[in-house]
């Protein structure tokens, strides 16, 4: 073998293995083209039917939309027209609202009139009451004083009568004796005659007048003693029940237990409200 | 006719060739797997058409 045959033998060798190794090196660090295209294309079609079904979604959204759109529309119609009659009826209560402002404000003075009266009433009334209850005093003390001087009266009218009688008794008797004398004086006898007024019961005086309403007024006060302004000159018997007032009141009854001229005592019982002295007594409510 | 006697540096050169050859036989064959492999064994002796 020459030695050039050696040579390329050697070169040609060299070479192959240097170029086997380049082969291997690229096709081992080559992409698998094929493998990639399948997954883009699986990635292409996963999108396509990602955007067909999106599509889709979108139209039926439109859809939705387009339908909630014109309910809303709907609705907004409807609220607008319900917003103007509201609108109206709210003009339409304003102008009541004013109205019954002003009935209520010409209402307030006449109540501020109408209480300034009743004040000035009630003013009055109190003063009336004060009055009556002291011309009701007033009038239990003239009762009093007129059963006295009734009383008195009723005396003087018994002393009269028994007076006249006396008078007429000695009327007669002294015409009698001016009979008997002249009688006498003549010589005839006459049988003395019998005086036409006879005394068959001398008078007497009247009973005092049972009032059948007894009022009088509470003049002490000692725990459950009372002491009141009306006697036997009144009336007033022991035992009877007088009933203890104040205005239009009840208070208590007063049982008499001891009786005098001008006043009489006595004891308290079912007693509501503890009496005053002033307050009135009466036999009936 | 005379028997020609061989030199011994002769099988040196033989064994580099012989190397020579068993790295192209298997860069043939890596490649030819690789292309199996990726594009189908239909793809070493046609060519496959664009889809």
């Amino acid at each position: 073998m020459s030695t050039l045959t050696k040579i390329l033998v050697v070169l040609l060798s060299l070479f192959s293995i240097f170029l086997c190794g380049m082969m291997v090196s690229y096709v081992g660090s080559a992409n698998n083209y094929k493998k990639l295209y399948s997954e883009e294309q699986l990635a292409r079609d996963a999108a396509q039917s990602d955007a067909i079904k999106k599509a889709d979604l979108y139209k039926e959204q439109v859809a939705k939309t387009k339908e909630l759109e014109d309910r809303l529309r709907l609705e907004i119609n409807a609220l607008q027209e319900r917003n103007n009659q509201m609108a109206a009826n709210l003009q339409k209560t304003e102008r009541l609202s004013q109205e019954y402002q002003a009935r209520a404000d010409s209402w307030k003075g006449v109540m501020t009139g109408f209480e300034q009266s009743v004040a000035t009433m009630l003013d009055s009334l109190k003063l009336t009451q004060d009055q009556l209850e002291k011309a009701r005093a007033q009038n239990i003390q003239d009762q009093k004083e007129l059963n006295q001087l009734t009383a008195d009266l009723y005396d003087k009218i018994v002393q009269l009568q028994r007076l006249e009688s006396e008078r007429r008794r000695l009327l007669e008797q002294k015409t009698e004796l001016e009979k008997q004398v002249t009688q006498f004086a003549t010589g005839t006898t006459l049988i003395a005659a019998a005086p036409v007024t006879q005394i068959t019961d001398k008078a007497r005086p009247a009973g005092t007048p049972i009032s059948s309403d007894i009022q009088g007024l509470i003049m002490e006060i000692d725990q459950s003693l009372v002491t009141l302004s009306v006697g036997s000159a009144d009336g007033v018997q022991k035992g009877m029940t007088f009933h203890v007032v104040r205005g239009s009141e009840f208070l208590c009854n007063v049982v008499v237990t001891d009786v005098d001229i001008n006043k009489s005592a006595g004891i308290l019982e079912m007693v509501q409200q503890q009496p005053k002295i002033g307050d009135t007594v009466a036999t009936k409510l | 006719m005379a028997k020609r006697k061989i030199a011994s540096s002769s099988d040196v050169y033989t064994a580099i060739l012989a190397l020579a050859l068993l790295a192209v036989v298997g860069t043939a064959a890596f490649v030819a797997f690789k292309c199996g492999e990726y594009y189908g064994w239909d793809s070493l002796f046609t060519v496959v058409k664009a889809r």
